[in-house]
């Protein structure tokens, strides 16, 4: 089969590989229909995370149908299915609490150590994610394995595109997650660092729990665009001085909830960032802090801090301070995309959430390292960038926006 | 292994084999596990050791001799092979399984499996195994190195067995089974 593998910092390429087939009795093989690159695998492209090797299969958003299972897979060959990114067993303590991203049991034994070293705790696998999260092989190919197949795929309707149900894998619940995980009250006002994916779902999914206002911070035009036309007011960190803004926008309160939808690769000459940027250069640190430390900083007393976004190691001049004085409650996680998949689907398919807005490229697989490179080096344009395996090279010549 | 007496723990309630201060001539390597399964089965199965080799780091042959005695063969990947007889020296059913090796064989040890009730989270496995450690410097790297290391061996084997009770099968990133590799080998 034809599948985009990790070669280095900003190499990918489409290679052809062996096809996947059944390991273990819960398994089943899909036949990948379409597949999104998303904002953390960026992280990955840049190399800021660990253990990746030269070959493995990236992709951890993807969608297809069932070509075989089994012995104990409740799937059908035919079916299709939505595939959460993280592998989760159904039955340990932490899945059976809804902690899904939390299982015990996703991620091979002999991966345990180094994320027992880095975090304490081995999390749940994940696809396409490197070898500390199992060394799964990812979605960006033409067929995938999925583990677990009877407790995390979600079987789809027919008739409905791809496009408008592809992002329950990952940054739907992700952002429905962070606007949770900000426990919005009537009438709150909730800031949200980014304008992504994950941000621009986190400001959908504020509203529907809530939110009277919510403030988006970027500084690409076009995604600001973007998350003015869901009702968002909008703050351009280039332009602006973040913090006074939030003040006088906010009657001096700051905002009652603050979601960190940017990460460990914050944008932005702050002279935190290229401290930050000088340390993990030199191997002194890992993570670029500026969008959390400013959003902290922000935030209203007694307020909550919700951290959706991707962080992979160490980060220091962390205002726990400000954390502790202001008595802030500080909520993350990767997501338990089981959890929430079936709510989600219902309201796609009741047109409660319009999934389709953020897509500006659709691209063969073939091209993923031109897609890449794009999502990469053009981000103000290209907000979200979903591949087909089956859409012929020469019909997406130019690249429909 | 019995837990000590507080006279000889003063500092403090923690289990022993986590003692900074400890210098015996025999290492104590301890793991814990919580399975989401009954103390009942997950005892039935530890009792069933020739079932033990499929959760084992390394190619295990395990053959039962009679109830209280099994022959184990562990193939490291470097193709060494070590063999013991493991003796069954004490039981309590349900709650503990305490072993012996008989003297002569490869990996002379001793251990025991614990089993408690968790308040609703199953039950607590936690194995201690007492053993002669590598005697130099260099010994102990190259064990850590082709990850013979028997705390890495037997947390890992722990979770295995862990995995193959709560899902019915063992986690691997393996994407066709005649990828499946050695599982020291698989590790980062």
């Amino acid at each position: 089969m034809r599948a985009v593998t990790w070669h280095g910092k900003h190499d990918v390429r489409v290679e052809t590989v062996d096809d996947p087939d059944i390991v273990n009795p819960r398994d089943a093989i899909i036949r990948v229909t379409s597949t999104a690159i998303c904002g953390s695998d960026l992280h990955l492209y840049d190399h800021y995370i660990p253990t990746m090797q030269q070959g493995d299969i990236l992709g951890h958003e993807f969608m297809g149908e069932v070509v075989a299972v089994g012995s104990a897979s409740n799937l059908k060959p035919g079916q299709r299915v939505v595939v959460p990114f993280t592998i989760a067993c159904g039955a340990c303590y932490h899945c059976g609490k809804q902690q899904f991203s939390a299982c015990d049991n996703g991620l091979p034994a002999e991966k345990h150590d180094i994320a027992r070293t880095l975090y304490g705790h081995p999390m749940a696998g994940l696809f396409g994610y490197s070898h500390m999260t199992g060394g799964y092989s990812g979605g960006q190919a033409e067929f995938v394995r999925v583990p677990f197949s009877d407790i995390g795929p979600i079987v789809v309707p027919e008739g409905v595109p791809d496009e408008e149900l592809l992002f329950l894998s990952d940054i739907l619940p992700t952002g429905w997650m962070a606007a949770e995980n900000a426990a919005i009250e009537p009438g709150d006002v909730v800031a949200i660092w980014g304008c992504g994916p994950v941000g621009l779902f986190a400001i959908q999914s504020a509203f529907l729990q809530g939110a009277e206002r919510v403030i988006a911070i970027d500084h690409f035009p076009h995604r600001l665009d973007l998350a003015k036309g869901l009702g968002a007011e909008t703050i351009n960190f280039e332009a602006t001085e973040t913090y006074d803004a939030l003040m006088l926008m906010t009657g001096g309160i700051g905002p009652d909830a603050v979601i960190d939808a940017v990460g460990l690769e914050a944008h932005g000459l702050f002279i935190d960032n290229v401290v930050d940027q000088i340390k993990a250069s030199t191997f002194l640190g890992t993570d670029r802090a500026h969008a959390i430390r400013q959003a902290i900083i922000a935030c209203r007393k007694g307020g909550r801090v919700s951290i959706p976004a991707v962080y992979g190691g160490l980060v220091d001049k962390f205002p726990l301070g400000a954390l502790m004085e202001k008595g802030l409650t500080l909520r993350t996680g990767q997501t338990h995309v089981q959890r929430y998949l079936p709510a989600l689907l219902a309201a796609v398919l009741d047109g409660k959430i319009d999934t389709t807005f953020l897509i500006s490229h659709r691209m063969p697989l073939e091209k993923a390292a031109d897609a890449y490179r794009l999502f990469h080096d053009e981000q103000d344009v290209a907000t979200k960038i979903i591949m087909k395996p089956e859409l012929a090279v020469a019909a997406q010549e130019g690249i429909a926006a | 292994m019995p837990k000590q007496p507080p006279s000889d723990r003063p500092h403090d309630d923690a289990p022993v084999a986590t003692a900074k201060d400890a210098q015996p001539a025999r290492k104590l390597i301890a793991a814990s596990v919580t399975i989401n399964r009954s103390r009942a089965e997950v005892y039935g199965r530890l009792r069933h050791a020739a079932q033990l080799a499929s959760f084992a780091e390394y190619d295990v042959d395990i053959e039962a001799l009679d109830d209280r005695r099994s022959r184990w063969r562990v193939l490291t990947h470097e193709g060494k092979c070590y063999e013991w007889t493991a003796i069954i020296t004490d039981e309590v059913e349900g709650e503990s399984v305490t072993w012996q090796t008989e003297v002569g064989t490869d990996f002379l040890h001793s251990g025991q499996a614990q089993l408690e009730d968790a308040s609703g989270r199953g039950c607590v496995l936690t194995l201690h195994v007492a053993f002669e450690p590598a005697a130099g410097l260099l010994d102990k790297l190259k064990a850590r190195l082709v990850s013979l290391d028997p705390a890495v061996v037997l947390r890992t084997s722990l979770v295995r067995f862990k995995q193959h009770l709560e899902t019915g099968e063992i986690a691997t990133g393996a994407r066709r089974p005649d990828m499946v590799k050695n599982r020291s080998e698989e590790r980062i």
